[in-house]
């Protein structure tokens, strides 16, 4: 007879994730500062099928019960036991519990920061999400309908020869040069006005840069996030080798969730291993600028005043996953008139916005409460704008400041510069005008 | 019949009893079984691959060890080995940052159980020493020649006393600690206070009614004559190599490995 193959296999888990899953000492750090479980607690919001949970079943959805799961179905598959008499079968609705589980969470991170055992839980819940997909367990919801829209090389499914359609005819985007603004699907086509103040201030500054145009094709966030890497290899190769033929040797991001899946994940998919140019975010471009003195704060040319509570929301992105907490603060402090505070939670600790790691297309209402939570965070220092440096982000907070009632107005940061510095940010006529956000 | 004092260490061996060849026997019976589940924990982690898209690694223990050492040797960490080790494993910064309460809790349980294991093996060596011919006191070896060791395996045993006390008493009256607590947890910091109750009253059944005694281990004795030590001292020996050596790739106890090796190929940091 056939032995028996796990219920859960090892399949897309490293060696070091397999060791990790046995680190967590279950403290219950992460229970302190889960913001999907906190929501769950809260009653605020239900995961469908899951009605009437107890407060202890409530608990299923912490970070370290879900890695106990994984740590008890793996050992039921390669344990000692399993190894004398066979993998012990787990019923496939237990599974699929435990995949629905991993599946809430918009991969902020948070908990991975605050472990006592230093476990890199983001990975560790992507290679499930990877397993799961591959043994047909997953993704969750309408995520499920990612590789279908990537066809278009985008994931609004729009024309992907519009890449360029709302840049500004004044703008000059060079054919070659050692910058390239990788603007992202979100700005491209439903945030416009980022990527519009995004070129503007370059230009502004004096700053030549390129972009791909039609050969910008999603960074594929969604699929790596969601473990549908199908298409990842194939679009991160050709990013990257549209970009060499551009001649680039940094590529700079107004987008966080472009810009970690870049700097992070593309390596993991590149033919060549180490990415042939360097990935910033564009606040730490900027900084970089402003201390090797090739710009001064004088050339950014002040025409009008913020004069405005500013309060900042860092990604999960940029801030955890790619460690860029000052650059960001201080092209904010720069700003003349910008009265800036900061939320009680902030930087490494700061309170995801319930948009990433597929939580906006895959569980919608759970987005939204987070991103309620997260004005509410704003509103507690009488900030009059939320800023930050994503897309993604703003269209989740504005979502939520659109559900509240609430005088909070949201401002991408290059959108605040802009309009600090008096550059139009009027949207050329384009096919997306009616679906901007 | 002569104070059983005078004529052992660890409180087992006595003339015409089986107790200390009994402990041998399970003491190296529990090695045994900690290092395969060890060996098959970590040929659970070599089916995982070397890195992210890699194929796996067929449950290779030398493939694990492998990479284990690249990664924690990796120049790539901001800080050098010694720092983690010292910082992050030996003093459990990460801890600490997050939580004082959890932080003593913790490292009064690591050094309490680090002290008392090494402590343990000392006099078990010193023990071995004395049935060989090699070593030989007169009268209570232990206490007239290794006071310090006396004197700090009892603080040390309070130690860990007091961290298994915080433990319980988290898991207890914490609402969110105590939901979440399960057999697993509960395995881990139940037994580790059975061990140590036991540690002190087998310790104060020795002394009881010798010249050694004291208020406290009089306490500890609970009024059990000093005859009854030798099957005590083997209860304490017993349950504590079953629970803190045999169990330890079986239960929560894995963490103390699995936890250091995973900060360490981290490379460690706040």
């Amino acid at each position: 007879m056939a032995r028996r193959e796990p219920s859960l296999t090892t399949e897309r888990f490293t060696t070091s994730q397999l060791l990790e899953i046995d680190a967590c000492t279950r403290c219950g750090e992460c229970l302190n500062w889960c913001p999907v479980l906190e929501e769950i607690q809260e009653e605020t919001f239900t995961p469908e099928g899951r009605e009437g949970m107890t407060d202890k079943q409530k608990l299923d959805f912490a970070p370290m019960n879900k890695l106990t799961g994984m740590r008890e179905m793996l050992n039921k598959g390669y344990g000692l036991r399993a190894k004398l008499f066979g993998p012990r079968q787990i019923p496939e609705d237990d599974v699929l519990k435990l995949k629905d589980e991993i599946y809430h969470c918009t991969t902020c991170g948070i908990c991975g920061t605050v472990c006592e055992a230093s476990i890199n839980t983001v990975e560790v819940w992507e290679s499930f999400r990877r397993n799961a997909v591959i043994n047909k367990r997953g993704p969750y919801g309408k995520q499920t309908g990612f590789v279908d829209l990537l066809a278009s090389h985008n994931v609004f499914a729009a024309d992907q020869e519009d890449r360029l359609c709302w840049v500004p005819e004044d703008i000059e985007i060079k054919d070659k040069a050692d910058i390239a603004y990788f603007t992202g699907c979100t700005a491209a086509y439903r945030m416009q006005r980022v990527g519009v103040a995004t070129t503007r201030v370059l230009q502004a500054l004096d700053i030549p840069f390129t972009m791909l145009g039609p050969d910008e094709w999603c960074c594929v966030s969604v699929l790596i996030r969601t473990g549908q890497l199908e298409l990842a290899e194939e679009f991160v190769n050709h990013n990257i080798d549209a970009m060499v033929k551009k001649g680039v040797k940094t590529v700079i991001y107004a987008c966080a969730g472009c810009h970690r899946t870049s700097k992070i994940d593309w390596p993991k998919f590149y033919e060549g291993g180490e990415l042939p140019f360097e990935t910033i975010a564009i606040s730490e471009y900027m900084d970089r600028l402003l201390n090797d003195g090739t710009l001064s704060e004088s050339d950014f040319d002040w025409k009008n005043p913020l004069k405005k509570r500013v309060t900042f929301h860092d990604s999960c992105h940029t801030g955890r996953h790619c460690g860029v907490y000052d650059a960001p603060r201080r092209i904010y402090d720069m700003v003349p008139g910008a009265d800036f505070v900061e939320m009680e939670r902030s930087r490494e600790l700061q309170r995801c916005c319930g948009a990433g790691g597929g939580i906006k297309a895959g569980v919608s209402d759970l987005a939204l409460k987070m991103a309620q939570k997260r004005v509410m965070d704003a509103e507690l220092v009488n900030a009059d704008i939320i800023t930050c440096t994503c897309p993604f982000c703003r269209r989740n907070i504005m979502d939520g400041i659109n559900a509240m009632d609430t005088k909070i107005i949201f401002k991408d940061q290059q959108e605040i510069l802009a309009e600090a510095m008096g550059l139009d940010l009027t949207l050329p006529d384009n096919p997306y005008i009616d679906k901007q956000m | 019949m002569a104070e059983h004092i005078a004529e052992y260490y660890s409180g087992l061996s006595v003339d015409k009893t089986l107790t200390f060849e009994v402990a041998i026997v399970i003491g190296f019976l529990a090695v045994l079984i900690a290092a395969i589940g060890i060996l098959f924990q970590m040929k659970k982690w070599g089916y995982g691959s070397a890195g992210y898209g890699k194929e796996g690694q067929g449950g290779s223990i030398g493939a694990f060890l492998k990479l284990f050492l690249s990664q924690t040797f990796d120049k790539k960490h901001e800080q050098g080995v010694l720092t983690t080790l010292v910082m992050d494993i030996l003093l459990q910064r990460r801890i600490l940052k997050r939580s004082v309460l959890r932080w003593v809790m913790h490292i009064t349980i690591f050094w309490g159980w680090i002290a008392l294991f090494l402590f343990s093996m000392w006099i078990f060596v010193v023990e071995l020493l004395s049935k060989a011919g090699i070593y030989h006191a007169k009268v209570h070896p232990l206490v007239e020649n290794f006071p310090l060791v006396v004197t700090l395996n009892t603080i040390f045993g309070y130690v860990l006393l007091v961290g298994v006390l915080i433990a319980i008493a988290r898991r207890l009256f914490i609402k969110e600690v105590r939901e979440g607590t399960t057999f697993y947890d509960a395995f881990l910091i139940y037994g580790l206070f059975v061990i140590v109750i036991t540690g002190f009253i087998s310790e104060g059944i020795r002394y009881a009614g010798t010249v050694h005694a004291t208020a406290l281990t009089d306490l500890w004795s609970l009024g059990i004559s000093n005859t009854a030590s030798p099957p005590a001292a083997l209860f304490h020996v017993v349950i504590s190599l079953l629970f803190c050596i045999a169990m330890i790739p079986f239960t929560k106890y894995i963490h103390i490995i699995a936890t250091p090796l995973s900060i360490l190929t981290h490379g460690g940091g706040e």
